[in-house]
């Protein structure tokens, strides 16, 4: 063969490698309680959008004052407005926003809503026309304080990822961010991901899931004890955590009542991390049967542990308990918000990758 | 007549093609598939109801649900094996104590070793049945995917689209390391 031919044959490999490239997308679809997040491996952004939605009539609203917002348009006349957005809206109109999930699963309260949510994360995801598209998407462990199955949940998100034609595998939460954080560590670590609905953990030696189990204790429990303390709505809570809550940093609230909610919110999250703690411990005693012969890094993950200082609240509280396992290092992931729906991205490149 | 009662308090029972009710409630659910209702109440995590079917002169059971009942016969078997194995560690011992006459150190040796090794059969016997148990009603309370998948709603987005602007965030990040890619993939492989 001459060498022109030779070159033409390499670059003709060259091109379809390119196609193929092009037209596979890994996702990596990160469902919270509070956000959905997703990542995709031909694009640099990852999205992330409020998981509510507002219910309305269409009389309720004129068409024209909604051109700035998102919504979904069913054609009996049902309007829903979705994201952050639902929020603003709720207050106008003396409503509650509707959540698709309670404590990290699919809520039984709103299951009539699937279709809102699966455009919810159709927008989310983008356009995959054309192409081949695989998602992992985020599942919680199941909880060991609590009875729920995680099995509904998981299919209904298959499900909807499927009416997308997009396919799919379910992948822990908390072991997505090993996926996103411990490269260097060769995947060994613990994740912990402080949600809003869940507390999820992970063990993973070298890639593979030692141990996983969640407690049905996070943001939303802090925020309902804080409440229920207080005397307050949670709404009203929530919101000042989410403006005003730090650990380290000079406080700079004069309002007595914001500080009040402030003081119980950091004892509701002191009482937390310590729950958590005390769970990993009693667990990973129980339950991990692999001998970890090297110290491994703790990742903290999650919008709960958002507020600067919450890392350092952590190791001051795990510094207090004798662990079955030597810890090399205590960090926060590079964004807590977007870390699980990075890790999952890795692993499903990971996963197109071994399937070629 | 099919009627349903939840005596605990608290719930919200959302049953397809019924209105929304508070428990402690008793409804009358003749005109609906007992199936549908038994797998609505499973999802809403409602496990202490009863079903009824009634005609003039009697009452017919169709479906009772009591965890408490379980529990305490459960309680119950795990307590008669456990004394039956202390009666049967307890003969075992007298039976060793009787054969092994005298009192040296040799024979003390003897008998405590035996005693650590039947101490050690008769935990790791009860913590196989206590798993056996636990795996069982697992088992029972856990749903069957196929069952599940029959009752998950079909997504039909066909008579709905999405409009406005959107209202994401968008952070940027940077482009995921092909080696990490690769080293995951090496180490799910060797798995």
């Amino acid at each position: 063969m001459s060498e022109a031919a030779k070159e033409e044959v390499v670059e003709n490999l060259e091109k379809k490698k390119v196609k193929i490239k092009d037209e596979i997308i890994s996702i990596g679809l990160d469902l919270g309680t509070m956000h959905l997040v997703s990542a995709r491996s031909d694009q640099q952004d990852v999205k992330i959008t409020r998981n509510v939605f507002l219910p309305l009539d269409e009389s309720d609203i004129q068409i024209s004052e909604l051109s700035d917002i998102s919504y979904v348009r069913g054609e009996d006349g049902d309007l829903f407005i979705i994201g952050s957005d639902a929020f603003k809206y709720a207050n106008i109109f003396g409503q509650v926003v509707s959540r698709p999930m309670e404590k990290g699963l699919i809520s039984p309260k709103e299951i009539s809503a699937i279709d809102v949510l699966t455009l919810m994360i159709k927008d989310l995801i983008g356009d995959v026309q054309g192409k081949e598209a695989y998602c992992s998407y985020s599942v919680p462990a199941q909880a060991i304080d609590e009875g729920r199955s995680i099995t509904y949940h998981e299919n209904v998100f298959a499900r909807i990822l499927k009416s997308l034609g997009i396919n799919y595998t379910s992948v822990n939460e908390a072991m997505a961010i090993i996926y996103s954080e411990c490269a260097k560590e060769k995947y060994s670590g613990i994740g912990i991901s402080f949600g809003a609905g869940m507390a999820n953990i992970a063990v993973s030696y070298k890639g593979i899931q030692a141990l996983a189990f969640s407690t049905a204790r996070a943001g939303d429990w802090i925020d309902k004890e804080t409440a229920d303390s207080l005397g307050m709505v949670q709404n009203r809570v929530t919101s000042v955590k989410e403006n005003y809550m730090q650990f380290s940093g000079e406080v700079l609230i004069k309002n007595k009542k914001t500080k009040r909610v402030l003081e119980a919110l950091y004892y509701y999250h002191k009482a937390l991390i310590d729950y958590t703690v005390k769970k990993i411990i009693k667990e990973f005693d129980e339950k991990v049967d692999v001998e970890v012969d090297e110290a491994i890094p703790i990742i903290i993950s999650g919008g709960t542990s958002m507020p600067k200082g919450f890392v350092e609240i952590f190791k001051d509280i795990i510094s207090g308990y004798d662990l079955p396992f030597e810890v090399s290092e205590i960090r926060r992931a590079s964004n807590p918000l977007t870390a699980v729906a990075n890790g999952l991205l890795v692993r499903t490149m990971s996963d197109v990758r071994g399937m070629k | 007549m099919i009627v349903l009662k939840v005596k605990e308090k608290g719930h919200l029972l959302n049953i397809p093609g019924m209105i929304p009710v508070r428990s402690p409630v008793e409804i009358n659910i003749s005109k609906f598939n007992v199936d549908l209702v038994i797998t609505s109440l499973r999802k809403q995590g409602i496990k202490n109801y009863e079903i009824t079917e009634s005609d003039d002169t009697s009452d017919k059971k169709i479906e009772r649900k009591q965890p408490a009942e379980i529990v305490v016969k459960e309680d119950k078997f795990y307590r008669e094996e456990i004394n039956k194995k202390f009666t049967n560690l307890e003969n075992m011992i007298s039976e060793l104590v009787k054969n092994r006459t005298g009192n040296t150190n040799e024979n003390k040796e003897q008998i405590t070793d035996k005693l650590d090794t039947l101490e050690l059969l008769t935990r790791h016997l009860l913590n196989k049945q206590r798993d056996d148990i636990l795996e069982e009603k697992l088992s029972k309370d856990e749903p069957e995917i196929e069952e599940l998948d029959k009752f998950i709603p079909k997504v039909n987005i066909k008579r709905m689209e999405l409009k406005g602007k959107t209202t994401k965030t968008i952070i940027k990040q940077d482009e995921v390391d092909p080696d990490d890619v690769d080293l995951l993939s090496q180490l799910l492989d060797k798995k």
